[in-house]
Parts: C-alpha cells; sequence; structure tokens
C-alpha cells in the first residue's frame, strides 16, 4: 500500500547473513566427540598395533573436539561482536550473561571430557539460535544432525 | 502533517534498514523525508552511498560549502570514519523527526 524506499542504516558489510547455525554444527561435534571418546575401550591385547590404534583414534577425537570447541567459541563471538546490537539487547537483557556462559561451556569442553558440559554446550547454543531468529522474527526450528 | 504532506507528494516515505542509528530510529521504522533545501549539523538525512547503489541514513556530524561529514549513532558503523566525507549534494532527503 505504501511505497517506500529502503534507506540503510547498516553497521558492517555482511549485515544479513549471520547464522548460528555453524555454532551448532561445531558444538554437534563436540558433543559427539565426548561420547566417542567416553565410549572407548582401551585395547585388551597387549601389542604394540592394538596401542597404536588405540592411542591414535583417542588422539583424533581429541584433537577434533579441541578445534571444534575453539569453532565453537569463535563462531559466537562472531554472533556477539558483530551481529547483535543494542537493541537486541535492550529486548534481551541476558544476552550478555548467555554468550558469556556459552564461550565458558566451550572452554570447559575443551579443557574435560565431560557429558553434561558438552550437552550444556549444545543446550547454551540452542538458547542462542531462539534469540538470534526471534529477534530476526523467523520461526526457524532447532534441527540437530544426529 | 507529514502524512498529509506525503499524500500531497511533499514528501517521501523510508524505511530504515538495520540498527546503526539506534536508539533514535529503529530497524524497520518508517520516516519520511522532504527536499534538502538547508540542512545542519545534527540533521539525519538519507544520502547516496558512496560506492552502493544504495541510500544510507546517517546523522550530520560536520558540514562545509561543499561536503558533509556523515555519522551513525553506533560508533563501530559504517560511515564517514570509513569511507570519509561525501559531497553535498549526495544527500537526497532530510528527515523529518
Amino acid at each position: 500500500m505504501f511505497n517506500t524506499t529502503k534507506v540503510y542504516a547498516h553497521c558492517d558489510g555482511p549485515c544479513g547473513v549471520y547464522d548460528p547455525a555453524s555454532a551448532r554444527i561445531a558444538a554437534e561435534a563436540v558433543l559427539s566427540m565426548t561420547k566417542k571418546i567416553l565410549d572407548l575401550k582401551h585395547p585388551d591385547k597387549d601389542t604394540t598395533q592394538a596401542h597404536l590404534a588405540y592411542h591414535n583414534t583417542l588422539s583424533r577425537y581429541i584433537s577434533i573436539k579441541e578445534q571444534e570447541a575453539q569453532k565453537v567459541k569463535d563462531e559466537l563471538l562472531i554472533l556477539w561482536t558483530d551481529y547483535f546490537k543494542p537493541p537486541h539487547l535492550e529486548k534481551y537483557p541476558n544476552l550478555h550473561e548467555t554468550f558469556w556462559k556459552a564461550a565458558k561451556l566451550g572452554s570447559a569442553c575443551k579443557v574435560e571430557v565431560s557429558l553434561e558440559h558438552a550437552q550444556e554446550l549444545m543446550d547454551a547454543v540452542k538458547d542462542i539460535h531462539e534469540i538470534f531468529w526471534a529477534t530476526k522474527g523467523k520461526d526457524v526450528p532447532w534441527v540437530t544432525a544426529s | 502533517m507529514n502524512y498529509i504532506l506525503w499524500l500531497l507528494k511533499l514528501r517521501k516515505r523510508y524505511t530504515v534498514t538495520g540498527h546503526s542509528m539506534w536508539p533514535v530510529l529503529r530497524d524497520g521504522q518508517q520516516v519520511f523525508g522532504k527536499k534538502p533545501k538547508s540542512v545542519s549539523s545534527g540533521d539525519i538525512v538519507v544520502a547516496r552511498h558512496p560506492f552502493n547503489q544504495s541510500y544510507i541514513i546517517k546523522q550530520i556530524e560536520t558540514i562545509s560549502d561543499t561536503h558533509v561529514r556523515l555519522i551513525s549513532l553506533d560508533q563501530f558503523a559504517e560511515d564517514s570514519r570509513v569511507y570519509g566525507e561525501l559531497p553535498r549534494n549526495t544527500i537526497i532527503a532530510k528527515v523529518c523527526i
């Protein structure tokens, strides 16, 4: 009905292309690696080959967990510092606390092999997913890969 | 009053996209603009972006006979702090607050 012209009050080039999905994928990888590490059984056979295979697998799981937990922190930092603006904070006063806790959980998942903290990291990313899409006025369901 | 002037085609309607002018202007807010016969520092204006095919909405920080310095209310946003002063004739409307 009303003919209007869009005028941009954007803050940065990538305005409009943010998405918490990348943090969710990385958090899922952290949870998955944590489960795999906890399920790993020490080899019964006392052979060099068995020990090598075990340590190689364990090292790879730990390495992936470390990388993906860092990726969660990186992705959250981008959302926190680049996407979210003062008007969002006004509507979601616990925004800083939510991100701070999520980042802390990312660190905890690097330091520990904790199923509890890995799940809490997923929950924290889900909270951010919900806030993010609410600010966009879109109903985007939380869907996980596994 | 602005609405009547808009019906008389003496005002244009603009929709703000983005948060750099918060708290004065919100994302999605509609504003009226008029021909910029006279502008001064502190005015909020619509201008042509210096290198994109789009329009921007910013506040005049300083103005000279030839150039204007436009700033956002968000101190970390893209404006004259990034692309420098713009020619004064890039301003196409003065926003009626």
